[in-house]
């Protein structure tokens, strides 16, 4: 399995600010495969989330071809875009992406009832178990610490089945201690479960668990060099 | 459904508070509804009774029952089967509370006799068959009745359920009965001609000896809207309450809109997961209809509930075409508000939800 499950081929993005045209994601190839899990720093303001949410389906690049498991849907329907990044992509956001009036179980029953399909009750169990949310089902997102929204979310994007994670400052909310915690397990998934997992951060510290790192800046996005995963 | 619900679920107490407002909203409207409609029936209950087409008055009465006199000389030609006589005049019960009434002095076996709800038909002079109002009043059936400034007493034999004219309970009796009666309220002792009415009451198709002199001949309906007070209490009552639908409607859809405004960051991030806009909508609406119907049915319940123990107190009375179209209508206007929502919702950019 060497397909890549995300390839972005000469992409680029336009918009037009103030009457001039403002290239904020330069042409860019990217490609990420099944268990590798990267992250993109970068200044705010650089293009991180133009990349992102290109990556995502959220919008069309201007140029260029976006690829998910080797189909070209740059050309797709915004009803056909929204049916990927329901099977395809999962996100993480800075402020969790939970619904507050749902239980962390419901919030994942939620994407059965979405997609029309019998739960699994024993995935639930088994991811709650790995993600260490088994006492905490039942509680609604306001009850929990940042943290454990953090880990609700991605038992969240794990139960979706999505095999792209897309995570846009997963840990901006969360102290030191935390941030290390719910990138580690994000990392763990990404190789357990082989998913694909961009994270946009700030934060160097974490750069430590990513199987690379690219830096963008000013709309272009380079591959650091030298870059080692911590064992 | 699962979104709806479980929010519901959830936000108990905030659902409860958005509930209470409609339940009160349609509560208010429901009841001054019927209050109006109850205020204007009973102008007319009695005569509704009559099922008749149209009424014969003196054309110098300008369309006025209380000031119309007639002649056995004037109806003679028109009597018959589908053309009764009827005497009308007004007079104050004296019993345990004076209330006022209508007097309707009628042929016994005629169309104008009332069904009775309980007791016998009139079968003598001085007998009086009454509404059913007029027991709240002390008046019994088996009883005896004075009116105020007479001497004269009638033996109550049965009675009408809400037979009222002109807001005032009716009391039947015969036309001679009736005769003596009005004349002696009056302080007069009998009338100048014992072949005196007020009014012939015509079933069936009009014809031109109903309209000629000294005859003027009125549809039930505009005599009704003659009476005097009836039109300008109608109108007056009818912009009232259509204002405040219209305005209560426009109010429930705005707070539909808003309600559901407010959860647009999380529609928005649901829709850059890629829910399909479609279930988003779907959630809302299942959503506002459930409240709405919830919160119409307990509203109309709470008004049928409190006009059933005002009942004798003041007119209330439903009338479910009305009721129907109050809660289509609010039920229309709440859908509005949630589709306004909807439309707004369905076009978030989930790139702005995500950022």
């Amino acid at each position: 399995m060497t397909q890549a499950i995300l390839e972005l081929r000469g992409v680029a993005r336009d918009f037009v600010e103030a009457g001039k045209k403002v290239t904020a994601l330069q042409k860019t190839d990217f490609s990420i495969k099944r268990g590798e899990f990267v992250a993109v720093v970068g200044p705010s303001g650089s293009g991180k989330s133009t990349f992102l949410t290109i990556a995502g389906g959220l919008q069309k690049p201007s140029r260029g071809e976006v690829v998910v498991h080797g189909k070209d849907i740059t050309e797709l329907s915004v009803k056909e875009l929204s049916k990927v990044r329901l099977s395809e992509v999962g996100f993480i956001l800075q402020a969790s992406n939970l619904v507050p009036y749902l239980t962390i179980e419901k919030q994942l029953l939620l994407i059965d009832r979405v997609v029309r399909r019998e739960s699994r009750a024993s995935v639930i169990e088994g991811l709650f178990k790995d993600l260490g949310l088994t006492k905490l089902r039942k509680k609604y997102p306001s009850d929990l610490s940042g943290g454990e929204r953090q880990r609700a979310a991605i038992a969240k994007v794990l139960y979706g089945a999505s095999s792209l994670i897309l995570a846009d400052e997963p840990t901006a909310s969360l102290d030191t201690t935390k941030a290390f915690e719910v990138v580690e397990l994000l990392a763990r998934e990404t190789r357990e479960r082989k998913k694909a997992t961009i994270m946009v951060t700030h934060d160097e510290r974490l750069l430590e668990y990513c199987d690379a790192v690219y830096e963008m800046s000013d709309g272009v996005l380079k591959k650091r060099r030298g870059h080692k995963r911590k064992a | 459904m699962f979104l709806a619900l479980n929010e519901i679920l959830k936000e108990k107490s905030r659902f409860l508070l958005i509930t209470i407002v409609i339940v009160l909203v349609s509560y208010l409207v429901f009841f001054l509804t019927a209050l109006a409609y109850g205020l204007a029936s009973s102008y007319t209950r009695a005569v509704e009774a009559w099922q008749a087409e149209g009424i014969v008055l003196s054309d110098t009465a300008n369309k006025n029952i209380a000031r119309s006199l007639l002649y056995q000389s004037d109806y003679e030609a028109i009597v018959g089967d589908n053309a009764a006589l009827l005497g009308v005049g007004a007079a104050t019960v004296d019993a345990d509370e004076s209330d006022d009434v209508s007097l309707f002095g009628i042929e016994t076996d005629s169309f104008l006799m009332p069904e009775l709800t309980s007791g016998r038909a009139i079968a003598a002079e001085n007998e009086v068959v009454v509404s059913s109002e007029l027991m709240a009043a002390g008046v019994e059936e088996g009883g005896t009745l004075k009116f105020s400034g007479t001497e004269t007493t009638y033996a109550v034999v049965g009675i009408v359920e809400n037979a009222t004219f002109q807001t005032a309970p009716v009391v039947y009796m015969q036309l001679d009965t009736w005769r003596t009666a009005v004349s002696e309220v009056s302080g007069m002792s009998g009338m100048r001609d014992d072949t005196t009415v007020s009014a012939v009451v015509i079933r069936g198709e009009k014809r031109d000896a109903y309209n000629t002199e000294p005859l003027a001949y009125l549809s039930i309906n505009d005599f009704i809207f003659a009476l005097p007070g009836y039109q300008a209490q109608v109108l007056t009552f009818s912009v009232m309450i259509g204002f405040l639908i219209g305005i209560a409607a426009f109010v429930l859809a705005i707070f539909i809109y808003i309600l559901t405004m407010q959860k647009k960051s999380i529609f928005g991030v649901l829709k850059a997961e890629g829910v399909p806009s479609s279930y988003i909508a779907r959630s809302v609406m299942v959503q506002v209809v459930l409240l709405s119907v919830f919160g119409l049915l307990v509203g109309g319940a709470l008004a049928v509930l409190t006009g059933a123990l005002l009942s004798t107190k003041v007119p209330f009375a439903i009338n479910p075409l009305f009721y129907g179209g109050i809660a289509g209508l609010f039920l229309l206007c709440a859908a509005i508000g949630g589709i306004a929502s909807v439309r707004s919702v369905t076009k978030i950019d989930p790139v702005e939800a995500i950022e």
